[in-house]
């Protein structure tokens, strides 16, 4: 267990210097957009969000196929771990991409596919931790949960190709796009390290909430074993 | 065990509310978030007053405003058809002849769109600023 322990803290500080090392590729080293100027920096941390954001989601529909097979409560518990990075990071999306929308769409907020359907997944997932909250005492608990981390999943692919399917106001993806890469050198660089850094900090914060869920979880069964 | 289980109705029943305001309340304005100009000819009679978004390229050179700015007249084409358009405001920072735009308002009698707001629908390309020009921040924003 200590060691355990010591690999996450390991994990932790590792994710911080990279933090720091990725905010000077964004902020100093990476080149203004020739069209947005500096403004376009937002990107670097937009974008990262919601990868994990993505990323959190389909760990918890993950885990949450995982509990209703082998009805463990490990799954569980990792589920809700995720489900709180993931409403976390959805939340900044919403937030970066609002002050990124202000200064180059000229608005903060539309009711556009892109972000409509983000704001759902955002409150899907707060759903889900207040779906939890009220069934503390209950023993559908995590049948329930489960199934709602299963279905909330479904937005996921929505999201994502949102700006394929529909006409929006927001751009289509720089990276994963059809036509290739639509963002070289050094930006792409400093885009691709802050999905690895971001990543790194959702594996950081994902097992910090999941010791966290399991003391609780401990707390209230001081005679049961995990 | 009654307590919790109405707590879990009402928390389900405002979550289900919520998507379902966002999917009918919104979503079937969305789907078309807004039209293009040869829709715009196309449907002319039928949408006119009604609040509405236009969207496709700024055409280049037609872009006139007045001494302070504040009231510009521009047309909105799809390359084929053109709606022109007139706004009171401002015009957003990055607002660019032959660059992408979507206007919300409405369609008048006399064919011209009157536009509430303006908004800049831009690429997912990045580019950085040509070496020439480095030292200066690029000229719309800082």
């Amino acid at each position: 267990m200590k060691a355990a322990v010591r690999m996450r803290e390991v994990i932790g500080v590792l994710a911080l210097l990279c933090v720091g090392a990725g905010l000077y590729l964004a902020l100093v080293a990476a080149p203004s957009d020739e069209y947005q100027g500096n403004v376009q920096r937002i990107m670097y941390i937009h974008v990262p969000c919601a990868w994990n954001a993505y990323m959190a989601f389909v760990g918890v529909a993950l885990f949450s196929v995982l509990y209703l097979i082998t009805r463990h409560k490990i799954w569980d518990l990792m589920g809700a771990a995720s489900a709180s990075i993931g409403v976390l990071f959805t939340g900044i999306t919403l937030l970066s991409g609002a002050i990124w929308g202000k200064p180059v769409w000229h608005v903060w907020w539309t009711w556009d596919a892109r972000l409509t359907t983000t704001l759902i997944l955002f409150l899907i997932y707060v759903g889900y931790l207040m779906l939890r909250n009220f069934l503390r005492d209950d023993s559908r608990l995590e049948t329930y949960c489960a199934v709602l981390g299963i279905i909330g999943a479904v937005d996921i692919p929505i999201v994502h190709f949102s700006v394929v399917w529909w006409r929006t106001l927001h751009q289509p993806a720089t990276v994963i796009n059809p036509e290739g890469v639509k963002m070289h050198g050094l930006m792409l660089f400093t885009l691709l390290f802050n999905l690895f850094v971001f990543t790194l900090v959702y594996v950081y914060l994902f097992l910090k909430r999941f010791h966290l869920e399991a003391l609780r979880w401990k707390k209230d069964r001081p005679l049961e074993d995990v | 065990m009654k307590k919790p289980k109405i707590k879990v109705y009402v928390a389900v029943s405002l979550i289900v509310g919520a998507i379902v305001y966002l999917v009918y309340g919104n979503f079937q304005d969305t789907m078309v978030y807004f039209y293009t100009p040869q829709e715009i000819h196309e449907k002319n009679d039928s949408i006119r007053h009604q609040s509405l978004r236009v969207g496709g390229l700024v055409k280049v050179q037609s872009l006139r405003q007045d001494k302070g700015k504040l009231n510009s007249t521009f047309v909105i084409t799809d390359g084929g058809y053109d709606v022109r358009v007139a706004y009171k405001g401002l015009l957003p920072d990055l607002f660019k002849e032959g660059k992408g735009a979507i206007v919300e308002g409405k369609l008048a009698g006399d064919q011209t769109f009157y536009a509430t707001n303006v908004m800049v629908k831009h690429s997912e390309e990045y580019k950085p600023v040509p070496l020439k020009k480095k030292g200066g921040p690029p000229e719309h924003a800082q």
